[in-house]
């Protein structure tokens, strides 16, 4: 039976400053913490060739000095206050975050405030910082089986769009991004205009919202930053690639180009991704894996993004196993979900765990608080954190078979399988 | 340090009758539901020869009942919300399922059939140990994984932590549905099991439906298998090198024994691996990646297990600067084990600990996971509770105390996976270095 479950509500209060900087509340005083996201809307997406990875480098030059807490103060600073950090880059975006105890508010929004009105980026701290994103990359592409093969995977299913573009960069951008670079980046896009603050926690509003204006609100305004260019042309044919590396066995990577995560068949796309792939129960994990034995794990990826993004799937299969067979099959699951409905029982079961995901999702202040940053950032409001819900209840078997025959189909694809060698 | 109290939701405990301990949280800030079932038997219980039969074993509960089929009990989980998961260490195997706490009682049931009557069907163990044997051939590929595991296996040799919890190609490929049926009968049980549920529930009402559910739950051991105490390092003092030509990076670990004494006594040690490699303001990351951009990420980290504990720092860098780097840890370890923490650097870590410490009790899945760890690690019971005070009470000198007993007490062990046809020759001032190919190793 369907489930209805008590949701809590997200109680956010919404303020912008005069310089754009918005600011997104969601107090919650059941435990002494706050946790904070700070957005910037800067991802792969709005790099160009030569400085891919500007994004990714620039998000560890962030963490490098500014004119009042110099190089190393940011971290030692907020540890000292029981806090800690974090910050990650994304194709669509750059995301600071930090979780303290809630008495270190006022100095946590001062340090943020200082690297964003004053950032320094120095020559030295450049250049550590470049080796350090180049082991970076040796780390998570280079010498990993998986990130090559996503590498493979992104460059060619997106022949226009950044999308194809790593994220942490290409080595030789890497190497040549100029100090000039990182400072015109800075300028551009680290605009309070440009960004959203999430803060969640201990704390009252007002007070906050008064903290807040002190730390950020004489920062300047900027021009607002150029689009983002690279329109990715409707797909004519499938793609394939095949990858030779040191491995034990096979794995086929499979990705179909989907909309754009603002489009009206996302909550569709949610419930079929539940359905083929979520839970052991789940359609993908039984045939697949249970009962024909033909892959050892499956995994099935549909990130929103911005533009129209991956609705990708990985097989790992045995050493001796022929990848043809898994992709076979593969290919036969995904048609059938677009000539037939998925039964009652699977879009209730796929509902109530998108329902009970939902529910998990606001547990914590915390956890509120990073929802409506991803919602916002690729929906354009986080407000759809309240909506969705709604949307996924609504979804019928036919509007998810439709959005499967939109996007599950041959002309869209792109393989790309790997081929073991011997390690030498 | 603020000390500001947290409100822990309470703690109903008690035994069934059969010796099962049970512990109701309630915290009904969603209306969801943790429970955890751990039990004190892991891969230590392991016969010779038949490594990972603990591990087949919790992967093989969910493959069947003697009531429903694997698909069926994957259903009936999901169906609701709700998702099970089953998982084991050295020490330690836990079935946790997470779900709507209005289908309390009907997942009890289910939890409680996994439990005590797996029907070990024999299609089902063969194509599980077939998956399972998959996963240890590709783990190979993973430069990370085989280091770990060859660090292990330097530290604590023959000891129970020096195998992996899942076996060898060998071993796996000669477990048989008697061997599972035999580890499920010896080894799991009420006596050595604590069933934790938290989450927005009536403590009356699903006290009774644990008492439905496991009241007649019998078997098992009286107490959990008997570990012998480790052996010294085997790889103490020496370097392990797995040789891949293709690598442009090399993983290395540097490991040990550290005799962490019980209870609080083990907070001055934790602080001291907070200091030196515990957070992002550590000094192997200050030394390392700060001043001279050697690596993406370092760490140290204090693998606190039942039988002992192990010290590991682990690290990349570009082939090339294997040797610095393996230098620059070497040298920060015997700074910091001469000296001791600074007051301000002690102060901090202390800051960073009891400051984010509420953050692990938001969860009903964190709080049942800190509520087993007391448990499995015979934990004072006000240990949660006072945890905060505790760590604000280390003083400087029980810090560098600990930081001369617990960091490296002999030459450490040193594994590195990378190609060594560039570097290996750089390490030969820190020991004897063997070299071996990934294909002899793994």
């Amino acid at each position: 039976m369907p489930l209805r479950l008590r949701v809590p509500r997200l109680a956010v209060r919404e303020a912008t400053l005069d310089n754009g900087l918005r600011i997104r509340l969601l107090p919650d005083e059941s435990v002494p913490i706050c946790s904070l996201y700070l957005v910037f809307r800067v991802g792969t997406r709005h790099e160009r060739p030569g400085i891919v990875g500007i994004s990714h480098l620039f998000e560890h030059m962030y963490f490098n000095g500014a004119e009042k807490y110099g190089h190393g103060e940011f971290d030692r600073v907020l540890e000292g206050l029981g806090g800690e950090s974090n910050a990650y880059t994304t194709h669509d975006e750059t995301v600071y975050h930090e979780n303290f105890a809630s008495e270190a508010l006022e100095t946590v929004l001062d340090l943020e405030a200082d690297r964003m009105r004053s950032l320094r980026i120095s020559p030295t701290a450049l250049e550590r910082e470049r080796r350090v994103v180049m082991e970076e990359r040796r780390l998570r592409v280079d010498n990993d089986v998986s990130g090559i093969l996503g590498e493979e995977l992104d460059a060619l299913a997106f022949r226009v769009h950044p999308y194809g573009w790593p994220v942490v960069g290409r080595m030789e951008d890497i190497a040549g991004i100029r100090r000039a670079d990182c400072n015109a980046f800075f300028g551009t896009y680290y605009a309070p205009n440009n960004a959203t603050l999430y803060l969640a926690g201990d704390f009252t509003p007002p007070s906050a919202l008064r903290a807040l204006r002190r730390a950020f609100g004489d920062i300047p305004k900027r021009p607002p930053p150029p689009p983002p260019h690279g329109h990715e042309p409707e797909p004519r044919g499938e793609r394939r690639a095949e990858v030779r590396h040191p491995a034990q066995a096979p794995q086929v990577l499979v990705s179909y180009l989907g909309p754009p995560g603002g489009s009206p068949d996302t909550p569709a796309l949610d419930v079929l991704q539940f359905a083929l792939s979520v839970g052991e129960s789940s359609r993908l994990v039984q045939e697949l894996v249970y009962e024909r034995e033909l892959a050892v794990n499956v995994s099935m990826d549909w990130t929103w993004r911005i533009d129209p993004g991956l609705i990708s799937f990985s097989l790992d299969l045995e050493p001796k196993a022929d990848p043809r067979n898994a992709e076979q099959a593969l290919h036969r699951l995904c048609e059938r979900a677009a000539e037939d409905l998925l039964s009652p029982r699977e879009m209730e079961r796929a509902k109530n765990n998108l329902q009970a995901m939902g529910v998990s999702e606001r547990a914590t202040a915390g956890a509120r608080a990073a929802a409506c940053a991803t919602y916002e950032s690729t929906l354009g409001s986080w407000r759809e954190v309240e909506r969705v819900q709604a949307r996924y209840a609504a979804v019928t078997a036919a509007q998810v078979r439709e959005a499967a025959r939109r996007y599950l189909r041959a002309e869209r694809r792109t393989v790309v399988t790997l081929i073991p060698e011997a390690h030498r | 340090v603020n000390l500001r109290p947290i409100r822990l939701p309470p703690v109903h405990a008690w035994a069934l009758g059969n010796g099962l301990n049970v512990q109701l949280v309630p915290h009904a800030r969603v209306p969801l539901v943790a429970m955890r079932m751990l039990l004190r038997a892991g891969s230590d219980a392991d016969p010779k020869g038949r490594e990972g039969l603990a591990d087949l074993t919790a992967q093989l509960l969910r493959r069947g009942t003697k009531r429903r089929s694997a698909r069926a009990l994957d259903e009936a989980i999901e169906q609701i919300g709700g998702s099970l998961g089953i998982g084991c260490g050295a020490d330690w195997l836990a079935l946790r399922i997470s779900a709507p706490s209005a289908y309390l009682d009907r997942l009890l049931a289910l939890l409680a059939e996994v439990i005590r009557s797996p029907k070990w069907d024999a299609s089902e163990l063969r194509s599980t140990r077939a998956r399972a044997l998959a996963e240890i051939a590709s783990d190979r590929d993973d430069p990370e994984w085989v280091v770990d595991r060859a660090l292990a296996r330097q530290v604590w040799g023959l000891h129970p932590y020096g195998k992996d919890g899942s076996g060898t190609l060998a071993s796996v490929a000669r477990i048989r549905r008697s061997d599972v049926a035999a580890f499920h009968e010896q080894w799991l049980g009420p006596r050595v099991g604590l069933l934790t549920i938290v989450g927005d529930i009536q403590v009356a009402r699903a006290a009774a439906a644990v008492r439905r559910a496991f009241g007649g739950w019998r078997g098992g051991p009286a107490a959990p298998v008997a570990v012998r105490a480790a052996p010294p390092s085997p790889g103490a003092g020496k370097v392990l090198w797995i040789h891949r030509k293709d690598l442009s990076q090399s993983q290395i670990r540097i490991g040990w024994q550290a005799a962490l004494p019980p209870d609080s006594g083990a907070l001055p040690a934790i602080l001291v691996n907070h200091v030196l490699g515990g957070s992002f303001v550590s000094r192997l990351v200050l030394a390392a990646r700060v001043r001279r951009g050697l690596t993406y990420g370092i760490g140290s980290h204090l693998d606190w297990r039942v039988h002992g504990t192990s010290h590991e720092v682990s690290t990349s860098t570009a082939t090339a600067q294997t040797g610095k780097m393996i230098n620059v840890i070497l040298d920060e370890i015997s700074a910091l084990k001469a000296r001791g923490p600074r007051a301000q650097e002690l102060a901090a870590a202390k800051q960073a600990i009891v400051g984010l410490y509420p953050a692990s009790l938001e969860r009903n899945e964190s709080i049942a996971s800190k509520l087993g760890d007391v448990w499995l690690f015979g934990l004072p019971g006000d240990w949660i509770e006072r945890y905060r005070e505790r760590v604000a009470a280390v003083s400087r000198a029980d810090a560098a105390r600990a930081a001369g007993r617990v960091l490296s007490p002999h030459p450490p062990a040193i594994v590195v996976v990378g190609n060594a046809s560039r570097a290996a020759r750089q390490l030969r001032a820190l020991g004897p270095v063997k070299v071996v190919p990934l294909t002899e190793y793994a």
